[in-house]
């Protein structure tokens, strides 16, 4: 394992003042003892020693140790350490250093004192905002939560974003689990767009980057559900200094429509901070493993009805149910039964063990990274490079991804500065996993159908004798693929590259006035293979399908600043004024081989027939003006305005410009009021804000067109599309008005922060279904209304601190309510998601805005209910609606995200957990398996029957031509009694005790027949709760880390997701799907099982 | 503040200039480069054809052939056993998205086509048009039909119109193709082009046209007098054989293929041989068994290959129902068919029928035994049916067979014309149903056919199909109207076709 981490640092390091050689030879493991050993050992006596370091770890030099009383003193060295003769009676030492709080150290006999310092300027905390113009936080009249960049890189995620979760306020993200490159779902103060798209702005830099899904349209076969992750999800933890979360639109104005979902802004390291040379190196290995899979039964195997026998796996019912494809079979108790790989010998029937984890394999995650810097006297400079390596938990699918990161600012003479940051990101995979309803690719859908009787081993030679790249080799010939053949053969690969990165030239005109120019530019490039093997069922000859996809965004932004500042003066007044221009273009091109020619030859030259190829290309620009002005009074009364006109080009001209402003202020009571020095209340902050933002929409929705259909031979074929478009769409509009209140006690030592906010998004540009007798199936208007309402509470606190022990905690809890206060008159719920499960027939599931109700409503049938809510049987079997019923919505109640860190001396503990309260999630993989008997059912928490009660069973015989006959046992005890109710004879609702078929019973439970189309079955309270991160760490102490040339040396045991508890049956409840390329939250099907990590972690600066 | 106005201004404005140089303007970044926003017709024609025909196979595979007992579904059999609430269609555009979805570019086709005066190309418009307009309502009853396809002037919300109103208005189905024969007739033949039905030839569109016509004529007759105009339209220009079927003859691969290929295995092989046409084929000797259906999995490629029926809503009774003819799939490992099935619309087949039924009502001087000869011949010869395969020496031996020769019963047409129906769209069903309701009910009449086995409708066959969901939320006030005109969105609820 620490293979890598040797491999990265065996190497030579040329050092300005001091060459030096490092050499670790590559017995790691040996060399990690020894520091161990070397590092418990005990230092000499004479004298007390130390070091000295911030709360971060960082070694503090020229601190000032002192012992009290005296006028004696020291101060530390480079490295934070120092030495200092102590007489008998001294009592205690006060460490201090410009801008921490000084600490007492008292003296206690031992010899070697390890002192923490802690920030002193708390209150005077710099962040980000908006423009990347760096202010006081006490300033600021709108909420803004920062985020250290080592609180993403301490305990990586390989998406970045997930690292962020439950560490902020107001902050929704839903990691997923479909594979190393699982996209990461992150909403801030709830979702405001009827349209889908509520993702945050990503901004790094200074200039936004994209986040989108990159999935156009729907994916092979039908299915969306091959996660190539989201666009941000590449930006390295390693190069990240800090995060800065801008959470509604007043602080986010000045980026324009996009940042109307909050902004998310990002900045990431460059050379300063060290003079000189600096190398820092980063090294990770986790492991992986499934975190929590549905409850599979052993004692009942394939088969239908409690009968199967296999004889040619093609039919589903009669004497042998051997393509029954559910485990509705016969019991694994070792009768001697036909079965697919016995050739005909009757061999015992028993369980395939745990056959579903065998499948499963350790995932592996790497990730090195290096890091050098250097600072002089008129500039710096900072290259890193990081490799991810990562194997999924879902063989034969996995992940690389360079990144190269580059900052250089210079300045040139007085006034000029320049600066440059790019970030090169190149990340590829051979096979993506697919988590979706589809038999093409998806293992998860295997799931459902896989004989419990199956040792999984028993499938890995997934090709039939003889006929390699033409047939596989499965239990039965209907419906599904063996899932050796699906995740090695019908692979979704990857290649992707990705740059992104500005230059900005600074110039200081006068001591007032400053200009600064900014050019960005981010450009991803993905080419997409998808392969489809011979005899995969519905692709039966195989099919190629390549995607090329291209994005580029540029903005350029001029801004010049006016610093008005007076420190003599009471009333002061700042101003900037700006443009920007921005340039967006995307192209698409799928080109798509439906059958194969040759087996196993994956290229377009392959195909059978012609190859279908269908291309787009969207273009969007917008042209903007803003203006920002700082008024502050006194320092303690704070009033920001801001305006922004934009013009969008996919607007009809005339309503294609728009204005919005925002006004903000910010109080600090406690400079008003002139607190007492010695009140517990230290700090006390008002702030209070009203934003609009105008958005924009899509490009080409003015005019109706016409699209390419596939052509018939030499026939092109076109069609109007069914989405009729206007010529007279306004701008959207959202308006926002809130509230925030920061106490702080006893110097900072315990923190609140509360904001409360009120969020309307009106004019919502939307594509509103129409009736297809209108001969349309959609148009786009403005319409709709939303209103999120939240509040969001940070409390943090250094519950105990003293010489031995820091202990900090955070914690950070969300409440949200997105609501829809109006739709248009024509319809009274808005299908948001329509079809979430497409050709399943039936009723649909769909994701829908009523009015009235909270956003996201989860709709489809539901039971018929008594007055007392039983549900009411008929022939033993339970009873649906006609109409679609709503089973409550997707957003929970509270989302609460505690982080607790520990140090003591050299050593640092920490915790983050997270939770959700309420919300519903709809699971798919609990309706499915239940109903394919692959599942006890026993952690229903809605249905007190499991799929194990009453089952039909046979003993199983063979007649002399060797067709089984089945000999009823026990049948008095076959079936179920449903708990409900039921009409007797005189039509009175009576308790039900009609038993039904198990089998039958779990059917019509979840749905009609196949169609599962019975929301309240399978919805469930999403509340959990889940140890998120968890980190032990260690600093080594300095002396043995300049044995190996080193500033500074950590090492730490990192995992994530390590623990969950939920009430939700069979999945992580932490989820969503994705359909037409955006998250459907609250809808779960057949996802990858989430992953648990753990590993080692070593740094270390140089 | 005098840092205006120096020299430094102008490296400013330098600054702000290029920062804005080189942009386009806005309004041209919003021009689509993908799609037109206009189009010929021809471009329009061959997709409004390839929808239409892979809507009527779909449902002809799904529906209409379990509603009429061709075949049976061994699963998900909700067809079968009328619990049509529920049924199930995979993998097929419903027929009410489908057919409206056609008619917006038939009503592209024909504005195109009446502003640059192409008679022939409106008249093509116009029976593609009645021809959509007839399996809706046929299948729904009352639908969105004078308001219907008005979205773009602002109409989303369309109001039903009457079944009665739909055939017999003045802008109704019958006018609409009588409109249809004025034009061709006045043009001449000529060419269309897009025309992937018929090859270009608006002779063609024409006969078809009038055995449209008959075909509506013939649904229409329970409730009103159609003797004369029955007449009339059968002595205008009529199919003469096979080649003038109104059948699209797919092509060999996706996505021009015989739209049940992309099927998964499992989902094709659940639609077996019915047992109902199991016993009436072997019955009377038909060739058309070994065309329509696969022996039995038991015994494909055997010596004596057998045949099995699976009873429709007959649920594990026996489960070597053979799987349907190596014409409509195709995957490795089985021999394929080498006459491919076609989309059926109308074929030649059908319109003898319809033409012999006629005869026998009396409505025309025509021969009833030779139109149904005829009609018989056609469809063997259609489905590659050779007589040898039953033991046959020719056509004319099995047409000589007492229980297939024509006795000028009523009964021995249906019969025949409900073999001939195999994989004609809906009409199977529509026939059946008006059999039924000429039947008062009663299935004893209809001895070629049964009540299904546990079906859940109380042995009635269902006579409609209940409108989408969709309209119930996206066309509510007018979609009530309607519901409550028919007395419920019900499928046993009679529409006017069959309204006593």
């Amino acid at each position: 394992m620490f293979h890598n981490f040797f491999f990265m640092i065996n190497l030579r390091f040329r050092w300005p003042e001091k060459s030096w050689k490092l050499q670790f030879l590559s017995k790691g493991a040996a060399v990690f003892s020894m520091l161990f050993i070397l590092l418990l050992n005990s230092y000499a006596q004479n004298t007390v020693r130390g070091t000295v370091q911030d709360t971060d770890g960082l070694r503090l030099p020229g601190a000032a140790v002192m012992v009290q009383g005296t006028s004696r003193g020291t101060t530390s060295d480079i490295n934070g350490n120092f030495v200092i003769e102590t007489l008998a009676g001294d009592q205690s030492l006060i460490v201090s250093f410009v801008g921490y709080t000084p600490t007492t150290v008292t003296l206690d006999g031992r010899s070697t004192y390890d002192v923490v310092l802690k920030s002193g300027e708390l209150l005077e905390e710099v962040v980000v905002t908006a423009l990347g113009v760096k202010r006081s936080e006490k300033s600021l009249g709108y909420a803004i939560q920062k985020v250290d960049g080592k609180s993403v890189s301490e305990v990586p995620a390989v998406n970045v974003v997930n690292g962020l979760n439950g560490k902020l306020a107001g902050v929704n993200i839903q990691g997923a689990a479909s594979g190393p490159t699982a996209s990461a779902n992150i909403t801030i103060r709830g979702e405001n767009s009827l349209s889908g798209d509520n993702q945050a702005l990503f901004v790094v830099n200074g200039m936004p980057i994209t986040n989108g899904l990159f999935s156009p349209g729907d994916g092979l076969n039908g299915s969306t559900t091959i996660d190539f992750g989201n666009a941000a999800q590449i930006i390295n933890p390693d190069d990240i200094a800090e995060i800065s979360v801008l959470k509604g639109p007043a602080a986010a104005a000045l980026y324009g429509t996009r940042a109307a979902n909050g902004v998310i802004l990002i900045t990431t390291k460059d050379g300063t901070g060290k003079e000189g040379w600096g190398v820092t190196l980063n090294s990770t290995t986790t492991l992986s493993s499934v975190l929590r899979l549905p409850d599979y039964q052993q004692e009942y195997g394939v088969g239908g009805y409690g009968k199967y026998s296999y004889n040619t796996g093609t039919t589903y019912t009669g004497d042998y149910y051997d393509a029954f494809g559910e485990n509705w079979g016969p019991r694994l108790d070792g009768t001697p039964i036909n079965q697919w790989n016995s050739n005909g010998e009757r061999v015992p029937f028993v369980s395939g063990g745990d056959n579903v984890r065998d499948f499963f394999q350790t995932g592996i995650t790497t990730r090195n990274h290096v890091a050098v810097t250097n600072q002089s006297e008129t500039g710096d400079f900072r290259m890193g490079y990081t490799a991810l390596n990562s194997r999924g938990i879902v063989p034969n699918t996995d992940l690389k991804r360079h990144t190269m990161s580059m900052s250089t600012g210079q300045d040139i003479g007085d006034r000029l500065r320049v600066r440059t940051n790019m970030n090169y990101v190149r990340s590829g995979s051979d096979n993506v996993p697919n988590a979706g309803y589809d038999e093409s690719s998806s293992i998860m859908y295997n799931w459902i159908w896989f004989p419990r009787n199956t040792p999984i081993a028993d499938l890995q030679d997934y090709w039939k004798p003889g006929q390699e790249n033409v047939q596989q080799a499965n239990v039965e010939e209907l419906w599904t693929n063996n899932p050796w053949f699906l995740v090695n053969e019908n692979t979704n690969g990857f290649q992707g590259d990705r740059l992104f990165g500005n230059t900005m030239v600074e110039w200081d005109w006068t001591d007032r006035v400053s200009v600064r120019f900014r050019q960005g530019v981010d450009i991803n490039n993905e080419h997409r293979e998808f392969r489809r093997a011979m005899s995969t069922k519905s692709v039966l000859l195989g099919s190629y399908r390549e995607d090329e996809l291209s994005f580029q965004e540029t903005n350029s932004e001029v801004l010049v600043s006016y610093d008005g500042m007076d420190y003599d003066k009471d009333l002061n007044v700042s101003f900037k004024v700006g443009g920007n221009v921005m340039r967006q273009r995307s192209n698409t091109l799928r080109a798509n081989a439906p059958q194969l020619l040759i087996p196993g030859i994956y290229n377009l030259g392959n195909a059978r027939s012609g190859v279908i190829t269908d291309q787009f290309e969207y273009r969007k620009g917008i042209n903007s003006v803003f203006g920002l002005a700082n008024i502050s009074y006194k320092n303690y009364l704070y009033i920001d305005v801001t305006g922004r006109n934009d013009v969008s080009s996919t607007l009809p001209s005339g309503n294609n410009s728009y204005f919005y402003p925002s006004v903000s202020m910010s109080a600090i009571l406690s400079e008003m009021l002139e607190l007492d020095p010695g009140s517990p209340l230290s700090f006390a902050k008002l702030r209070a804000a009203y934003a609009e933002v105008g958005g924009d929409t899509n490009p080409y929705r003015i005019r109706n067109i016409y699209s390419y259909d596939n052509a018939w031979g030499e026939y092109p074929v076109a069609g109007e599309s069914a989405q009729l478009n206007n010529a007279n769409l306004l701008p959207e509009r959202t308006t926002s008005l809130e509230f925030g209140l920061d106490m702080r006690f006893w110097e900072g030592r315990f923190g609140l922060d509360l904001a409360w906010y009120d969020l309307v998004s009106r004019d919502q540009i939307v594509n509103l279904p129409l009736a297809s007798t209108s001969g349309y199936t959609s148009r786009i208007v403005n319409s709709g209304e939303i209103r999120n309402r939240g509040i969001e509470l940070v409390l943090q606190g250094t519950p105990v601190e003293n010489e031995n022990i820091v202990w900090t905690s955070t914690l950070n809890v969300t409440r949200n309510r997105s609501e829809v206060l109006s739709l248009p008159d024509e319809i009274s719920t808005y299908q948001m998601v329509a079809d979430i499960y497409p050709n399943d027939g039936g009723q649909d599931l769909s994701l829908e805005a009523r009015e009235g109700m909270p956003l996201g409503q989860l709709v489809g049938l539901g039971f018929q209910r008594d007055a007392d809510g039983n549900i009411i049987h008929e022939n033993g079997l339970p009873l649906l609606t006609d109409e679609k019923v709503s089973a409550g919505t997707y957003q929970p109640d509270a989302l609460i995200g505690w982080n607790n860190e520990v140090r003591k001396g050299r050593f640092v503990a920490s915790a983050l957990f997270g939770a959700q309260i309420g919300g519903k999630i709809y699971s798919r993989t609990h309706a499915l398996s239940a109903t394919g008997g692959a599942i006890t059912n026993n952690d229903d928490p809605l249905l007190g029957l499991s799929t194990l009660d009453g089952r039909e069973t046979y003993d199983v015989s063979y007649d002399a031509e060797g067709v089984p006959v089945y000999t009823a046992v026990d049948p008095d005890s076959w079936g179920v009694v449903g708990p409900g109710v039921m009409y007797d004879d005189n039509g009175q609702l009576v308790e039900n005790t009609v038993a039904a078929s198990t089998r039958d019973y779990f059917y019509a439970y979840y749905g009609n027949g196949f169609s599962r189309d019975n929301i309240e079955a399978a919805t469930y309270d999403a509340t959990y709760v889940k140890l998120r991160e968890l980190r032990l760490g260690m600093v080594l102490s300095s002396e043995l880390a300049n044995k190996v040339g080193a500033d500074n040396v950590t090492l730490s045991i990192v995992g994530r997701n390590l623990w969950l508890w939920t009430k939700v049956p069979s999945i992580d409840p932490e989820t969503y799907s994705i359909r037409g390329g955006t998250f459907v939250p609250g809808f779960e099907s057949t996802s990858i099982p989430s992953a648990r990590t753990i590993g080692l972690s070593l740094s270390a600066n140089f | 503040m005098k840092i205006f106005l120096n020299h430094r201004s102008v490296l400013l404005l330098a600054l702000v200039m290029l920062a804005f140089a080189g942009c386009e303007k806005l309004e041209d970044i919003n021009q689509n480069p993908n799609q037109p926003e206009s189009v010929t017709p021809d471009i329009l024609l061959p997709g409004v054809i390839r929808d239409m025909a892979n809507t009527q196979v779909g449902h002809a595979f799904f529906i209409a052939n379990c509603a009429s007992q061709h075949t049976a579904k061994s699963l998900r059999n909700e067809v079968d056993i009328y619990n049509w609430n529920s049924a199930q269609i995979i993998g097929v555009e419903p027929l009410w998205q489908g057919l409206y979805g056609a008619l917006r570019d038939i009503n592209n086709i024909e504005e195109s086509a009446t502003t640059s005066g192409d008679d022939r190309l409106r008249a093509v418009s116009l029976t593609l048009k009645a021809m959509a307009f007839h399996i809706l309502t046929d299948t729904y009853g009352d639908v969105p039909f004078s308001q219907a396809m008005q979205g773009a002037d602002g109409i989303f919300t369309p109001v039903y119109d009457d079944q009665e109103s739909i055939y017999t208005g003045a802008d109704g189905l019958l006018s609409m193709l009588d409109e249809a024969h004025s034009l061709f007739e006045s043009a001449g033949p000529g060419a269309i082009s897009g025309d992937i039905l018929f090859g270009g030839d608006s002779d063609l569109w024409h006969r078809f046209a009038n055995a449209l016509h008959l075909r509506l004529l013939l649904h229409a007759s329970s409730q009103m007098d159609v003797a004369s105009k029955f007449a009339e339209v059968a002595a205008r220009p009529l199919m003469q054989g096979n080649a003038h079927n109104a059948e699209l003859t797919y092509q060999g691969s996706f996505p021009n293929e015989y739209p049940l290929i992309p099927f998964k295995t499992g989902d094709f092989e659940s639609v077996r041989l019915g047992e109902q046409l199991h016993q009436h084929l072997t019955a009377t000797a038909d060739p058309r068994l070994m065309q329509y259906a696969r022996p039995t999995d038991e015994t494909i490629g055997a010596e004596n290959e057998a045949y099995a029926g699976w009873i429709n809503g007959g649920k594990g009774c026996d489960d070597s129902g053979s799987r349907l003819g190596y014409a409509y799939y195709d995957y490795p490992g089985h021999p394929v068919g080498p006459n491919k099935a076609k989309g059926v619309w109308l074929s030649y087949a059908e319109q003898e029928f319809i033409l012999a039924e006629g005869a026998m009502n009396g409505w025309t001087s025509g021969d009833a035994a030779t139109h149904f000869n005829n009609g018989i011949v056609a469809s063997m010869v259609d489905h590659g049916a050779d007589p040898l395969d039953t033991g046959l020496a020719s056509v004319d031996e099995f047409l000589a067979q007492p229980e297939v020769a024509f006795d000028g019963t009523m009964l021995r047409l249906q019969e025949q014309k409900w073999v001939a129906l195999y994989f004609h769209g809906m009409e199977s069903y529509f026939e059946v149903r008006r059999w039924y309701y000429n039947a008062a009910g009663d299935w004893a009449a209809l001895p070629f056919l049964t009540p299904p086995c546990n079906n859940s409708n109380g042995d009635m066959l269902p006579l409609r199909f209940v409108y989408p969901g969709e309209e119930q939320s996206l066309n509510g006030v007018n979609f009530a109207a309607a519901v409550s005109e028919l007395g419920g969105n019900d499928f046993n609820a009679a529409m006017w076709l069959v309204q006593d």
